[in-house]
């Protein structure tokens, strides 16, 4: 009889552990009760790391199909709502040098593009908006800290696309609970002393100070920069992509409000500095600001003067964590029986937020493609390794075309950037398609990307670039319904400007009520 | 609106005039909130929904009215063209306000157009006792304190055991306008099918099957808008 493939024992707890944990239950499981034994060793003395509070959109739906509601989220995480990113004095440096990376895609697109349009409108050298202000209403939201939902939308449901900012560590706790109390995961608090190898290479068990051996058909390595299985037991190289990104160090504090009835931001705000950028992330009760630098291009410069600057003379009172960031991944991520899942598979810094959404898509797939058997599990595995390398390319990729196209010339950082022998071959190869056509659906042709060609247009011409209009003459017949598309859009801005409550007005009701379920 | 607590010693001389009454709370109106205790009997005449209120996304059944906002097309001019008014228009302009320390407090809209010297109902009696007018009306709110709690259960039943959809309503007139609303909800037929007998209270399920058989009164919504757009169109030929 065959033996199918049962049990799955996760090694560490943390955003990464948890929401793994959660993803897996979740799906496994039939009115009966689960169909996977999920285990989750956790040591008690190593803290999380907790790196990532910014998620994408997709994230809503990950929360809905584990089965948790919106509003206990919220309350529970100290959410709040995100509505993309705004990059700040990255193209010129100047003081009214920003643009937006909204959620929300340009107005038709895909079926219409309106790039080509508003190309054409900039040629003529009126007074045209922004090329996201132009094509999308959230700019608007943004500028006004408005909440993408109304109190009658239902869970998950909103007017404008949005994502959520979040307390890491709050999410862990969370997770942990949900997976605990309803999801029925088998928590062992613990330390790991030891990874047993079968005599095949495969990993056997775990062994604990206090719970004995730990064995599994799968492991999953959620272990953190440590990847002691994947990376330490399994010998899977790191592959380190610091070539293409700088930045390897950051400075992170949490800064609370100067009135408790401030607004919060509906955007993660991105601020580039002499020698990195800073992120700034309105939570319920405080921010999360930290800046991302590089170390060898700051040599010299303290860059506590930096952050110091951008955060005001309180910093004095608040305590600030360095983090080391080692830009890139592992070879592989999926080797034998152990998939690395979160920090243990790589890190990158988090100018796209691209950690929490590579636990839900590495999770997901995961679930989805659980192998029914030890032979299955090494198609699935080659295939994960295939899909997974290739959105780490893609990450990479978008995080340097917000660095390679800035105009800035203060700073080593700025023009070692642009240096053509740091920016992938890829890229490059895109850069010169979107010389004479706008970024489309045609350029981005696999089911495992991680952005949408609208997201190249954001960066692309809020970064200043611009597609050459002469080719694109035959994108420009649909006159009446680029005018009618720019007309939606600006009956969107008036409407919803008007009608949307502000980000913490929305957030603080929801302390007391709760979101409608439909 | 400008709500003052009703008393003998301020409000003894008021006057209302309570075709006018009527008049301010419901010629505009295109969904009115209903309680519990109605549904049986306005659903012979409206259509009845779910909507969400706009500041705390709670759900509640209403009667709609109208096809769009302020259209209310029972509304004659001068009365309610339908065997049901619902209490909401009653109480006009009474509201009942609740205290911090529990119960309510019987109010009246001092802005309310219906408060006129000339009006047919006294707040008193000759006599300086409460009129029987004033002591409908208290017996009137007294009452539709009491249904809002069973009105908050009726609805968080349906929610417990999904009962509650979307209603969407894509409706094309005769003169050819196209009528979309949303926002709305219903009573799902399957799910309260499936769910029957899961339901003890004989009460909540008559309240239920009439929210779900009052939605044939939505083509009489639609009738009385084409009737409508025809005198209009025909008044508007006979003076051009």
């Amino acid at each position: 009889m065959t033996a199918f493939l049962r049990s799955v024992c996760i090694v560490g707890g943390g955003t990464a552990g948890w929401l793994t944990a959660a993803v897996l239950a979740a799906r496994h499981r039939t009115a009966d009760g689960p169909t996977l034994a999920i285990t989750l060793v956790e040591s008690e003395r190593i803290g999380i790391v907790g790196v990532g509070e910014g998620t994408w959109p997709t994230m809503r739906n990950t929360l809905r199909k584990i089965g948790v509601s919106e509003t206990a989220f919220l309350r529970a995480c100290q959410a709040s709502f995100k509505q993309g990113a705004k990059f700040s004095r990255w193209r010129t440096g100047a003081d009214d040098d920003f643009y937006y990376h909204p959620l929300v895609l340009p107005e038709g697109f895909p079926a219409l593009d309106l790039a080509p349009f508003w190309h054409e409108a900039v040629a003529t050298g009126a007074d045209v908006p922004s090329f996201s202000d132009a094509v999308c209403f959230q700019d608007h939201l943004c500028e006004r800290h408005l909440a993408p939902k109304l109190m009658t939308s239902p869970e998950y449901g909103g007017i404008a696309n949005y994502a959520y900012h979040l307390d890491a560590g709050r999410f862990a706790d969370f997770m942990k609970a949900h997976c605990i109390d309803t999801l029925g995961v088998r928590h062992v608090v613990d330390d790991v002393t030891r990874v047993n190898q079968a005599e095949n290479g495969d990993i056997a068990s775990v062994s604990t100070v206090a719970h004995g051996d730990v064995s599994a058909d799968l492991f999953v390595d959620c272990s953190g920069f440590a990847s002691l299985l994947l990376g330490q037991t399994l010998g899977v190289p790191f592959a380190d992509r610091s070539d293409v990104l700088f930045a390897d160090r950051a400075l992170a504090v949490q800064v609370p409000y100067d009135d408790p009835d401030a607004p919060i931001a509906s955007q993660t705000n991105s601020t580039a500095q002499r020698h990195g950028w800073i992120w700034d992330i309105g939570l319920r009760e405080r921010r999360g600001v930290g800046y991302v630098y590089s170390s060898r291009h700051a040599a010299g410069h303290d860059p506590m003067e930096d952050l110091a600057a951008y955060v005001g003379p309180r910093i004095a009172d608040l305590p600030v964590r360095e983090l080391t960031i080692r830009s890139g991944h592992r070879e592989t991520f999926w080797k034998r029986n152990c998939v690395a899942i979160g920090l243990s598979a790589g890190f990158l810094e988090p100018l796209e937020a691209s950690a929490i959404v590579l636990i839900e898509l590495s999770a997901d797939y995961v679930a989805s493609s659980f192998p029914a058997t030890r032979a299955a599990m090494d198609i699935v595995a080659e295939r994960f390794n295939a899909m997974t390398r290739y959105r780490w390319d893609r990450i990479v990729d978008f995080l340097k075309l917000h660095y390679m196209l800035s105009e800035r010339t203060d700073t080593g950082f700025w023009i070692d950037n642009r240096d053509p022998a740091t920016i992938p071959q890829s890229l490059r190869d895109q850069l010169e398609l979107w010389k004479h056509n706008p970024p489309g659906e045609q350029d981005f042709d696999s089911s495992h990307e991680m952005f949408p060609a609208a997201s190249y247009q954001y960066v692309l011409y809020g970064m200043g670039f611009r597609t050459d209009p002469h080719f694109m003459q035959p994108a420009l017949r649909d006159r009446q319904g680029a005018q009618e598309a720019f007309r939606r859009n600006a009956q969107s801005k008036s409407r919803w400007g008007a009608a949307l409550p502000g980000n913490r007005e929305l957030l603080t009701k929801l302390q007391t009520l709760d979101l409608p379920r439909i | 609106m400008n709500l003052e607590p009703l008393s003998r010693t301020h409000h003894a001389a008021l006057h209302i005039d309570t075709a006018k009454a009527l008049a301010e709370a419901a010629s505009e109106t295109h969904l009115v909130p209903l309680l519990k205790g109605e549904l049986r009997k306005a659903a012979a005449s409206y259509p009845i929904f779910l909507a969400k209120h706009p500041d705390t996304g709670r759900f509640y059944p209403a009667a709609l009215l109208g096809l769009r906002p302020q259209e209310n097309l029972y509304w004659t001019g001068t009365a309610l063209d339908a065997a049901y008014v619902p209490c909401r228009f009653l109480r006009q302009p009474f509201f009942t306000v609740e205290l911090a320390s529990g119960g309510g407090q019987l109010c009246i809209d001092r802005d309310s157009v219906a408060i006129d010297a000339a009006g047919d109902a006294a707040i008193l009696d000759a006599g300086g006792s409460d009129s029987a007018y004033i002591g409908q009306m208290v017996a009137l709110l007294s009452d539709m304190t009491a249904q809002a709690p069973q009105t908050v259960a009726l609805v968080d039943l349906a929610l417990r055991f999904d009962l509650v959809v979307p209603a969407r309503l894509d409706i094309v007139l005769d003169a050819g306008d196209q009528v979309d609303i949303d926002g709305l909800y219903a009573i799902d037929d399957q799910a309260l099918a499936r769910h029957l007998t899961d339901i003890p209270d004989f009460d909540d399920q008559l309240a239920l099957m009439a929210m779900l058989l009052s939605l044939e009164n939505v083509a009489d919504l639609v009738r009385r808008r084409n009737a409508l757009d025809r005198a209009a169109s025909l008044w508007t030929r006979a003076g051009s």
